[in-house]
């Protein structure tokens, strides 16, 4: 009988594979270089994914079994607690530890202190932040859902972290450890029941003997610098999108500056410009929540944002010619599909794989595709055509990796590319500055093309 | 694809309505004659202001409907209303603490497993700005009269918040079936019970000696949840054929915490899903289809007919679950009666007269 298998790619590959290989299982090519995402060992077939998507992909039936992070069960678990999901067992590696954590500039210093005020929460664990948000019954809260890394948002931008660490980060205070995380072999409830998974699970131990030590403390760091209350504070994206940002930058005669002690955020050679590095995903967002006055994002993700928040006080100032990619809407080849108008009916059931879930949802109603469902991922979405999915809403850049996956370009929604945004609120503010340093860029910019 | 309802939502069906529609207008004429105003709130809230009180229970906060808004682009999160008194008293400070006594008949959303209903009717009364015994007298009184309206002779439980305390093994045989008077309290008194304990039984004497008085039965029983979300002192509820149909009690620190200043209050909720399954058949109206070549003269006999009180529906082809058929044929109309197969033919008079004896 064959047995399916979700894999992760990232932190968890090299564990994964160590476990596997150990139990005596043959997978030629899953590593770190890798572009494929199918493996055959039977009985076994292998799929790999982000280490995020693979509890949704075993709790829905997709999978069998499946090697993640306990972290992301948890999550799961804890906003759809009756999910068809069970953790067999740990497998001793890729520990982490989801803590709660603040930092002196925040004024809190304790569970107490979050009590009675309003706490931003950041975290990439949004359904875990708010069950705990319940449970401490605190008062008045907001969860920041990010794609990026919660670390770097206390003290300016929230008042504490959820996130998950492996290393004491030298700035944060640690208010309460969640849980410890590390990879575990889950499986499917209904599998579980029904299913022989032993030719797979008997093969499988715990990578290590010891369980590492905790990490989290819950020391006091000394307090850091505020930022000066008249800087535009500005963020700039991560990722493949941070080169040519800071190339642009640069050929503004902007370059980075001394760095906040204390704090991710470090100063620009341009008058009270600060910036921080975030995920170009979280940036409208943190923009329309005044945490910051402008950023470098995608006209993607603006999109992404104001189909969800037409009011959103986010406002395009200028768009780079940088980053760009095509938002297409792309099938397997193996489907007689070839344009948007074919599209209708073309499914008795649509499940539409996005990172871009509103815009998705948008294409899905604007072609009456019916029935249908979003399934949202976060990050190598190609992988999930055709078992997994049926239409795929994502950036191409060349075509290559969609050609590659065997699958094919049937819409082009729109062009996107790397644009600078602003609160509506700071243009009232902080107007003149901001035209100042619009004007910059915008020169710079120009200097490419 | 086939269409169907999401789950854990019903539709309610003619016959539901008319239960529903009925146990409204029962609630809504005997709280109106105990001098309680009608108000109704959105459908949508803050989830602040169900966190922010501090009073309901992270389960019951875990079940709650909620998302963003089209403009939830500050993170502030909505929620589908899950329960009825939180909202009116967010109303009654809001419009500067201008009633005392307010009643609504509205749904709540929350979460169930499984086939369970997710979108539940609740008739709910609050009284706002006493601390005095009787407002809860009045409110076991208010009810205690809906139901029996509603043809329902209601057992009515009374007990207090800090009698929790109670629930362990030397307290809880004490209570046994329950006391039945404000002797039982007195006897209570008469033990070393913990402070709190001594405390509510204390607060629920006036309450119990006035429904003595009043000749009212009733028991008084250990508390029968665990997390008493807002109540702070004596709750009651009320059950019909052993079936809880509704209950309340004093909540006095609600208004406060949401900013209200001192203010007293209680109130109570009926369930309208138990009243509706306990209620019997409603009788229904009675029905008149009317057929015939004649289109106008059938439009003229149909009006005249609802103009005496009837229904009269036009046979337009489709199912109607009527106990009359009427057919038009000029100056003459013929009357049979589904069931029986009694006819009658003459004037619409003589109709009349047909359908009225065969009632008697």
């Amino acid at each position: 009988m064959e047995l399916r298998i979700a894999l992760p790619k990232g932190r968890l590959l090299a564990g994964a594979a160590e476990v596997i290989r150990r139990g005596g299982i043959r997978i030629e090519g899953y590593d770190d270089h890798s572009r494929s995402y199918r493996f055959c060992s039977p009985p076994f077939q292998f799929k790999v994914f982000r280490e995020k998507d693979i509890p949704i992909q075993v709790a829905i039936g997709s999978y069998d079994l499946g090697i993640c992070g306990r972290q992301w069960a948890l999550e799961l678990l804890s906003r759809f607690p009756k999910s068809n999901l069970v953790s067999l067992r740990s497998l001793n590696f890729g520990w982490e530890e989801i803590c709660l954590a603040t930092c002196p500039g925040t004024g809190i210093s304790s569970l107490e202190d979050l009590k009675g005020r309003k706490i931003r929460i950041a975290t990439e664990y949004p359904y875990l932040a708010e069950s705990l948000a319940l449970r401490m019954r605190l008062r008045e809260f907001t969860i920041y859902p990010l794609w990026g890394n919660a670390l770097v948002y206390p003290p300016e931008n929230a008042e504490v972290a959820l996130t998950s660490i492996s290393e004491n980060p030298c700035h944060l205070f640690g208010l309460f450890s969640l849980a410890r995380a590390e990879a575990v072999l889950i499986a499917n409830q209904k599998s579980w029941q029904e299913k022989d998974l032993s030719p797979f699970t008997s093969l499988i131990s715990p990578l290590r003997e010891e369980v590492p030590p905790p990490v989290f403390q819950n020391r006091m760091p000394d307090i850091g610098e505020k930022l000066p209350s008249d800087a535009i504070r500005f963020a700039l994206p991560d990722g493949h999108q941070g080169e040519p940002t800071f190339e642009l930058l640069s050929r503004a005669g902007i370059h980075k500056g001394k760095k906040l002690r204390g704090s991710f955020y470090f100063g620009l050679t341009f008058p009270e410009l600060w910036a921080k590095v975030i995920r170009p995903q979280d940036m409208p967002l943190q923009v329309a929540q005044e945490n910051f006055d402008l950023a470098v994002t995608g006209e993607d993700w603006l999109w992404e944002h104001k189909l969800c928040f037409p009011s959103s006080p986010v406002r395009k100032l200028l768009s780079f010619p940088i980053g760009r990619v095509n938002i297409c809407a792309v099938v397997s080849q193996e489907v007689t599909v070839n344009s948007q108008a074919s599209l209708r009916g073309a499914f008795s059931e649509f499940r539409v794989i996005s990172e871009y879930v509103n815009i998705a949802d948008w294409y899905a109603r604007r072609n009456h595709l019916s029935p249908y469902r979003v399934i949202p991922t976060f990050g190598a979405s190609e992988s999930f055509l055709s078992e997994d999915g049926d239409l795929l809403i994502e950036n191409v850049q060349t075509g290559a990796t969609i050609r590659q996956q065997n699958l094919k370009v049937i819409d082009t929604l729109f062009s996107s590319s790397a644009c600078l945004i602003a609160n509506e609120e700071s243009l009232n503010m902080k107007g003149k500055r901001i035209s100042h340093l619009v004007d910059t860029l915008k020169q710079a910019s120009e200097q490419e093309i | 694809m086939k269409a169907r309802r999401c789950r854990g939502y019903r539709d309610l069906l003619p016959q539901n309505i008319a239960s529903l529609r009925h146990i409204e207008e029962v609630f809504r004429s005997s709280c109106q004659r105990w001098g309680y105003e009608e108000v109704k709130t959105p459908a949508l809230e803050y989830l602040h202001l169900f966190t922010s009180v501090g009073t309901l229970s992270p389960d019951m906060l875990s079940m709650v409907y909620s998302f963003l808004d089209w403009d939830g682009w500050s993170g502030e999160r909505v929620v589908l209303r899950p329960e009825g008194t939180i909202p009116i008293a967010r109303l009654f400070v809001e419009e500067g603490k201008r009633f005392s006594r307010l009643f609504y008949v509205e749904n709540m959303f929350r979460f169930e497993e499984g086939e369970e209903p997710r979108e539940i009717w609740q008739c709910g009364v609050e009284l706002l700005g006493s601390d005095r015994s009787e407002s809860l007298v009045e409110l076991i009184l208010l009810g205690r009269e809906i139901l029996w309206r509603l043809g329902f002779e209601p057992s009515i439980s009374l007990s207090h918040t800090d009698l929790e305390v109670l629930k362990d093994k030397e307290f809880a045989p004490l209570f046994g079936e329950g006391g039945r008077s404000h002797g039982f309290l007195a006897n209570l008194t008469s033990l070393s019970l913990p402070d709190r304990a001594v405390r509510g039984v204390d607060e629920l004497k006036d309450v119990s000696l006035l429904l003595d008085e009043l000749e009212l039965s009733y028991s008084i029983d250990l508390p029968w949840v665990e997390n008493f979300e807002y109540y702070t002192g004596g709750i009651f509820r009320f059950s019909v054929r052993g079936r809880r149909v509704g209950g309340g009690g004093r909540y006095d620190h609600l208004i406060p915490l949401l900013g209200g200043g001192e203010v007293p209050a209680c109130g109570f909720a009926l369930y309208v899903d138990p009243l509706v399954s306990e209620m019997k058949v409603l009788p229904e109206d009675k029905k008149i289809l009317i057929s015939g070549k004649d289109k106008k003269s059938c439009f003229e006999v149909a009006t005249r007919l609802r103009d005496k009180g009837y229904t009269a529906i036009l046979d337009l082809g489709v199912t109607c679950p009527v106990e009359w058929e009427m057919e038009v044929e000029e100056n003459l109309l013929h009357l049979v009666n589904r069931k029986t197969t009694k006819k009658v033919s003459g004037s619409l008079d003589d109709i009349v007269s047909g359908i009225e004896d065969s009632s008697t």
